[in-house]
């Protein structure tokens, strides 16, 4: 029965990721720390430029504090594995179900910051733009979900090598930064023509290409981690 | 003999290099327009320069302006300045339509030279009564033969940059390929894979370094500043950080196996992404470089015969020399990795 064998290969990724989440429940210090770290950039930038008028100005602030956000948000993906939980993890599950299931709660959290830093910047910042409509923001929310699985994928990745390396301070920050220029410069232009009222006509070509790099991101972690994880 | 023939292509990098070097220096660049403007008074008085020509005397000179739709108006009056700066008047009765012209200038000399874009006509220039004159502009088309530098406007005599900045990055791109071969191979467990990675990735580097302080100089010249906005250049930015990334991981891992692994995981991962920043999406915006607008390579109008000679030889020639070293430093390392096992 081959669906019976899909289910069967997709549960433990269901479980795994459960099990982060009641991680993260208990621990719920941790996702307010996330949050905090949000607000708290998002309310220099308010004391620095009250409120922001250029559109490019939003938006370059926006992704900053999302990038570094998400950057800090994952940095503790691997670290419940320490004490040789990872070679227990490496023992029950095939290494592709671990990195599905860690990218997955990696989407969320950067999904967490995306969303948070959005309505902290609309709040303090103001929106540089008038009419906007109700499909542009559901646009823009696309756009958040497309970076925050690129970057959820990307940034386990870097985050395993780094743990695996032993070393985790400020590496991951130097191994991801420079590879999540080409999703940096594909979200720029996106958000820049999404709350510019731009119709879909003129901004699809990018979109399609962010969701083609986000495919990329997914099948280069896929393949890559099995290497990292065995050890 | 068969060492001969095994070490051959060093001597094949030697002489393409040294063949690019002296002909990219020493060739003569061929003659070209410098500079058209047209006085203030009369702006159907040309005053033109012309660079690494000089005229004796007009006879035989022929200067002609020309529009999109090719309808030529050839000068009436041209007297000489200087041997290279030369005067054009031509009857205002004579130009049909507004829009850039393009300046062409002929001489048995220097056969047909020509200069986009050279001035601009309103309508307001246009008389009321204008036609075209009667001028055979084909008879005046004649293209120069013999080895030479081709003259571009705007680029003049950098153009001889190209065979050494281009092709730093085509031996960077060679090297990295070259790499994250290995790093495949060290994932597959094969042994030296990982020094032979590593060490590619060192000496691309150093490439990558001369590929951006030859590129600084000649965009300086050419574009104004140091550094410009243009995808190429954050392709650039990107591939150095990346690999400067690379190295301090390596670093920072004290035990060698797992060096290996995790390096050629990185590598890999960070190969494919750079691939597509400075393949795939420069195509989706406009580049100041050659091939601009959708294609980040060459177009086949950019480069001209006489340059390819040189530009492909000079290409060949540094990629052997990128892998020379690499396979010296490799064998090196390797002899350092075998010493120490020995120790052990």
């Amino acid at each position: 029965m081959p669906t019976f064998a899909a289910v069967n290969w997709l549960l433990p990724i269901y479980h795994l990721f459960r099990k982060e989440l009641i991680q993260e429940r208990r621990q719920l210090n941790a996702t307010w720390v996330i949050i905090l770290y949000v607000l708290s950039s998002v309310f220099v930038a308010y004391l620095s430029f009250k409120r922001i008028l250029s559109l490019n100005t939003w938006i370059a602030l926006y992704w900053l504090i999302v990038i570094f956000g998400t950057f800090n948000a994952t940095l503790r993906v691997f670290d419940k594995e320490n004490e040789g939980r990872d070679l227990l993890l490496a023992q029950l599950l095939n290494p592709q179900q671990v990195v599905i299931a860690k990218s997955l709660f990696a989407t969320l959290l950067a999904l967490l910051v995306g969303l948070v830093c959005f309505f902290a910047s609309f709040l303090l910042l103001g929106l540089p733009v008038e009419n906007l409509e109700l499909q542009h923001y559901l646009w823009f929310l696309l756009l958040l979900l497309l970076a925050a699985v690129g970057l959820g994928f990307l940034l386990v990745l870097i985050n395993g090598i780094a743990f695996k390396s032993g070393n985790n301070l400020g590496m991951a920050t130097i191994l991801g930064m420079p590879l999540a220029l080409p999703l940096l410069l594909l979200l720029i232009r996106n958000a820049t023509l999404m709350l510019n009222a731009q119709p879909v006509l003129v901004f699809q070509k990018y979109l399609l290409s962010l969701t083609g790099l986000d495919a990329l991101l997914v099948v280069l972690s896929c393949t890559l981690f099995p290497y990292l994880w065995r050890d | 003999m068969k060492g001969v023939l095994q070490h051959s292509w060093k001597g094949i990098a030697i002489v393409l290099v040294l063949y690019a070097a002296i002909t990219s220096f020493f060739l003569p660049m061929a003659p070209g327009i410098y500079h058209a403007e047209n006085s203030a008074s009369n702006p159907f008085q040309l005053s033109i320069n012309t660079y690494n020509i000089g005229f004796q005397n007009t006879d035989s000179l022929v200067v002609w302006l020309q529009d999109a739709n090719k309808n030529a108006v050839p000068a009436s009056t041209i007297s000489l300045e200087q041997p290279s700066e030369l005067k054009a008047a031509f009857n205002p009765n004579a130009f049909v339509s507004a829009g850039n012209y393009s300046l062409w200038l002929y001489h048995p000399d220097c056969k047909t030279l020509f200069l986009p874009q050279a001035i601009y006509l309103s309508e307001d220039h246009l008389a009321d009564s204008a036609s075209t004159p009667v001028f055979n502009r084909e008879q005046y088309i004649v293209g120069r033969s013999g080895f030479e530098i081709p003259y571009k406007s705007i680029l003049y005599e950098t153009i001889r940059n190209l065979n050494f900045h281009v092709t730093m990055w085509f031996v960077l791109l060679a090297l990295m390929t070259l790499s994250v071969v290995y790093a495949v191979q060290t994932l597959r467990n094969k042994q030296y894979a990982d020094l032979y990675s590593a060490v590619a990735v060192k000496v691309g580097f150093y490439f990558a370094v001369l590929g951006i302080i030859t590129g600084s100089i000649w965009a300086k010249f050419t574009w104004g500043a140091w550094w410009v906005n243009d995808p190429k250049l954050n392709g650039a930015a990107l591939t150095v950080l990346v690999y400067a990334a690379y190295m301090v991981l390596r670093q920072s891992i004290p035990d060698p196996d797992k060096r290996a692994r995790l390096s050629a995981v990185y590598n890999v991962f960070a190969y494919v992404l750079m691939i597509v920043f400075i393949q795939i999406l420069p195509r989706l915006t406009d580049s100041l470089h050659p091939g601009n607008g959708g294609n980040p390579a060459f177009s086949q109008y950019d480069l001209d015969n006489n340059l390819r000679a040189i530009f492909y030889p000079a290409t060949l020639g540094w990629i052997l020399v990128g892998v020379w070293i690499w396979n010296l430093k490799s064998r090196l390392g390797k002899i350092h990795l075998q010493i120490a096992e020995q120790d052990v």
